[in-house]
């Protein structure tokens, strides 16, 4: 029912592919742009910044919660 | 899920650590590590707008360059899961050489020994500063990423009391378990 909503709060002649994925089309971040840095504790032990990974190519999985398929 | 992509994978919740830890080792162990966005609550998530009222995080994934430009963002239904084929296209999209590159590369290899070898991950921060503290004192290593080396990996857990400990060194068959720069000290430079 929510995606519904969002979706109709656009005009439907001006949905573009843009517009498709209406959580994206509000999205903070945008491709192109440069990703925020950060440090965060992990599981491994040791906290990780991702300032020290640049250089190689990076997926950064958000993930609601553990103990969900990541 | 990611396997054999040629990125360093990082998963992000709004887990604390000892949760991430007790869920990956349910899982047989996650060799990426899970990072916790616990602590100011859900601050990254937030920062890259991912943060739900409900205080978890969107399904989300960024896929970030050598440069540390953002090339694609994929929200999900927070009951689905992201495609590893499209990842991996959008990987050889952004990077057609690192792509090959590891698609022709050898599988398993015999672990090297003699002289010092370094059990490290690219992301671990005390790999950084061992790799700094080699270079200053003029000593040459062969490293080996126990992310992408199930082998070294092993290796490594029997070593180190059943933890992926980096960095773990091998030198002439002593071993060093974490950044110890006095030990190093004492078995290196006489």
């Amino acid at each position: 029912m929510r995606v519904l909503y969002r979706f109709s709060y656009f005009p439907l002649a001006k949905l573009d592919v843009q517009l498709t994925n209406p959580l994206e089309a509000t999205m903070k971040l945008k491709v192109g742009q440069p990703a925020p840095d950060f440090e965060l504790p992990g599981h491994l032990g040791k906290s990780v910044r991702l300032r020290d990974l640049r250089g190689q190519n990076v997926v950064l999985a958000f993930f609601p919660l553990a103990w969900t398929p990541i | 899920m990611f396997a054999g992509l040629n990125a360093q994978v990082l998963g992000i919740s709004i887990d604390h650590v000892p949760c991430l830890q007790a869920w990956a080792d349910s899982l047989g162990g996650i060799s990426y590590p899970l990072l916790s966005d616990f602590w100011p609550h859900g601050q990254v998530s937030e920062c890259y707008g991912v943060l739900r009222k409900d205080g978890t995080s969107e399904r989300a994934i960024f896929v970030i360059d050598r440069d540390g430009i953002i090339q694609y963002i994929d929200i999900h239904d927070i009951d689905e899961q992201p495609s590893n084929a499209e990842l991996r296209e959008v990987l050889r999209r952004i990077d057609p050489q690192a792509a090959a590159s590891t698609e022709s590369e050898a599988p398993e290899q015999p672990l090297p020994h003699g002289g010092i070898v370094m059990y490290c991950t690219p992301w671990c921060s005390d790999c950084k500063q061992a790799r700094a503290w080699l270079e200053e004192q003029h000593l040459s290593y062969t490293e080996v990423n126990i992310a992408q080396n199930r082998k070294a990996a092993a290796q490594v857990r029997a070593w180190a009391n059943g933890n992926e400990t980096t960095p773990t060194f091998d030198i002439d068959g002593v071993i060093v378990v974490d950044f110890q720069p006095e030990k190093l000290k004492e078995l290196l430079i006489r």
